[in-house]
């Protein structure tokens, strides 16, 4: 079969943050790159949080979950062995399209959790190493941001300044500032004025279903048009099924379908697969053959092992004001990290950021939870449980850190498939003991948080199902290729022209939203590959 | 389309489930049986056939009966009915400014100014950075 690009160098599955970010920095130096991504590109008009159609339409066109959703261009994924439902866009873009934009780095301490805390593995870097990478995806991104957080040992910049916290942020914070506790104007990527092709942000609140504005930071508006100006030939409505592999035992490339239903194959002498959490550890699943029978790069038998979500508890507060809690950016407006640092005195051993964010849309607000009684929202209570917490109601939403258990795993379907016949993943998932009381002090600790600031009422939802926005560590990087996937690189162990540069390779799931991280550990892998091109094997 | 009659079971439906109260009209009066909820149709078209199933499982009963049978018995159906009478009410441009529900557009102001005083606290405070290479 005829390849769409010839003589491909590399070849790169997946249009998110990860792959948009490795695309330009190979093509830049010189990679003659193609992308197969199964999705298309969105235009900032086809995301209706400008429209009369939004609120309901992101409750099933823009849900976040390829399940509810079920568009041409997703794929199902098995979650009923999970109580997290798992959230990914799939499109030019990736999942940023949908993402609400929190551009956090890791603390140092996240890579050094064997050290410090006695669990999991230390990564194979540091802070310091991955803090030029952040640096630079930062102002390439163009975040918003304020100078100076004392939660991080160096004041990064950010080229934006914040964007408003309007009147909620500013309560949230005097009842912070009680207590005693962290909190700073948080970093989004999101556009606080305009930058390059992006305008300004215009407050929709509407980042989770896609910006109607384009001023959220997502990647096919920021890194591939650099990327395709660069030369990285972009090819949409390409599914991949399996890699293939030559009589060498290196990749040779991709077997892919398109939106007739017809089937290709992709050569490239690098394969780099950038499909996130779960696409990647699928695809590696899937190409599973008499040579490699648990599936290609998986001697360590990791690959789909160690899935870390996220788990994340939302604290409402209601207060007796109008705070216009319904502009964005959703996107947030505080971040705390407080609680972020082990302290062992509290039953449990590493911590979580907390993100004050908005409460954009009054349906949102009156929605029916099956199971209880209609008249408890609807009837005469409707008007006073709209009218008491729309504009009024503040989330503090709580990012926990998850450590990596095996049994928390990605494996095969072995029934559902997608529209194309491949083989579906299915997640295994459980909330760890160490978790659940990580859980249980936060939730306690934001409830607090919300009294001080003066709530009239507060609601809890701990573990939030529609929250496994984060996938991350289910084909983690190590030294040793008897337990990782990959190397520091985001090289194979096994096959050394195969790459993995998406969320797999995390070694552990840090407590802060991973793309800022993601992007900078692509960046810094694809840049290491550029200068060590001499070094590298293809396959030919 | 829906016939008279599914517009006319509607409007009962609907003004059990969102009365009128102060300045808010009720479902009906909202025009939630008549324009709104064929908008909100077109917006969800996937909701159709479980909306025109809980109209039909209120036939022949009391409002506030056949809105215990619905929701006890059939989840998507009360979920396809209830989301999509609110989504159409919550159109009303009186029952958006009865909410004082002004949507945006606004500018990003930067207001920095409100607040810098209350973060100079937390930077006097500092923190206790774990685990970083502080040389
Ligand atoms: C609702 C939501 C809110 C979020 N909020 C935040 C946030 O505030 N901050 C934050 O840091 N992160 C957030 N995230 C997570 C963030 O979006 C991801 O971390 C990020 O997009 C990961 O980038 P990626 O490139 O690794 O994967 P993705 O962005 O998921 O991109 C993977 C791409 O690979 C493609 N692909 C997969 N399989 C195949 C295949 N077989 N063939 C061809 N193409 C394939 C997909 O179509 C997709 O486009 C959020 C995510 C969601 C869904």
């Amino acid at each position: 079969m005829q390849s769409a690009v010839e003589d491909a160098d590399v070849l790169i599955v997946g249009a998110g943050p990860s792959g948009a970010v490795a695309a330009y920095e190979l093509a830049r130096r010189g990679f003659k790159v193609v992308c197969l991504e199964q999705g298309d590109w969105n235009l900032p008009d086809d995301f209706t949080g400008d429209k009369p159609s939004w609120e309901l339409a992101r409750l099933k066109q823009w849900h976040p979950s390829p399940n509810r959703r079920g568009n041409d261009a997703d794929y199902p994924i098995n979650a009923d062995n999970s109580p997290l439902e798992p959230l990914l866009f799939n499109g030019v873009g990736g999942s940023s399209i949908l993402y609400s934009g929190h551009w956090v780095r890791a603390l140092p301490s996240d890579f050094r959790v064997k050290t410090l805390d006695g669990v999991a593995e230390d990564w194979p870097f540091t802070y310091e190493d991955l803090r030029p990478f952040y640096d630079e995806v930062t102002h390439h991104i163009g975040a918003s941001g304020l100078e100076g957080d004392p939660s991080y040992p160096d004041a990064h910049t950010f080229p934006l300044p914040p964007l408003p916290i309007g009147k909620a942020g500013l309560r949230a914070a005097r009842g912070m500032d009680k207590l005693g506790w962290h909190w700073w104007p948080a970093p989004n990527a999101i556009s606080s004025r305009a930058f390059r092709n992006r305008p300004a942000c215009q407050r929709y609140g509407a980042c989770e279903s896609g910006c109607p504005a384009g001023a959220k930071a997502s990647a096919d508006l920021t890194y591939w048009p650099d990327a395709i100006a660069a030369g990285a030939v972009l090819i949409t409505g390409a599914r991949v099924r399996t890699l293939t592999t030559d009589e060498n035992g290196l990749v040779a490339g991709a077997e892919y379908v398109d939106r007739d239903g017809h089937w290709h194959h992709q050569r490239a002498g690098i394969t780099i697969l950038a499909a996130n959490g779960i696409g990647t550890p699928r695809i590696l699943l899937n190409s599973a053959s008499s040579a490699h029978p648990d599936g290609l790069a998986n001697s360590s038998g990791l690959v789909g092992k160690r899935l870390m979500i996220h788990p994340y508890a939302s604290v409402y507060g209601t207060y007796d004001e109008d705070l216009e809690s319904h502009l964005g950016p959703a996107g947030q407006s505080l971040q705390s990290l407080e609680f972020y640092e082990t302290d062992e005195s509290r039953g449990f051993v590493r911590g979580g950021k907390w993100n004050l964010m908005p409460t954009p849309g009054p349906l949102n607000r009156v929605l029916w939870e099956p199971g209880t009684d209609w008249r408890d929202g609807f009837g005469s209570s409707f008007h006073d449980k709209l009218s008491s917490t729309f504009g009024r109601t503040l989330e503090w939403g709580i990012t926990t850190e998850d450590l990596p258990e095996e049994s928390n795993e990605i494996v095969l379907d072995p029934e559902l498939t997608d529209s194309d016949g491949i083989p579906a993943a299915k997640i295994n998932y459980q909330i760890t003991e160490n978790n659940d009381r990580l859980l249980d002090f936060h939730i306690a600790r934001a409830v607090e948080a919300h009294e001080a600031a003066g709530a009239v009422s507060i609601h809890v939802d701990r573990v939030v199902r529609d929250s496994g926005w984060h996938l991350l560590g289910s084909a983690r990087m190590g030294e040793d290729p008897k337990d990782s996937v990959v190397d520091q690189w985001g090289r194979s162990h096994d096959i050394p022209n195969l790459f993995v540069l998406d969320g797999s390779n995390f070694v552990t799931s840090t407590g802060v939203n991973p793309t800022a991280t993601i992007m900078a550990i692509a960046l810094r892998a694809a840049r290491h590959l550029a200068d060590n091109r001499h070094n590298q094997v293809s396959a030919s | 389309m829906l016939d008279p009659t599914a517009r006319d079971r509607l409007a009962v439906l609907a003004d059990v489930l969102i009365p009128g109260s102060g300045d808010f009209p009720s479902a009906s009066a909202a025009g939630v049986p008549t324009d709104l909820i064929d908008r909100a149709l077109g917006f969800r078209p996937d909701l159709v056939p479980a909306f025109g199933r809980a109209l039909e499982l209120a036939d022949g009963l009391d409002a506030e009966a056949a809105l215990d049978l619905i929701s006890t018995g059939h989840i998507a159906e009360f979920e396809a009915l209830s989301t999509l009478v609110s989504g159409a009410y919550l159109q009303s441009p009186q029952v958006q400014q009865a909410l004082n529900y002004r949507p945006a557009p606004r500018q990003a102001n930067d207001d920095i100014d409100s607040y810098v005083d209350l973060l100079e606290v937390v930077v006097d405070r500092g923190f206790d950075i774990h685990g970083a290479d502080l040389s």
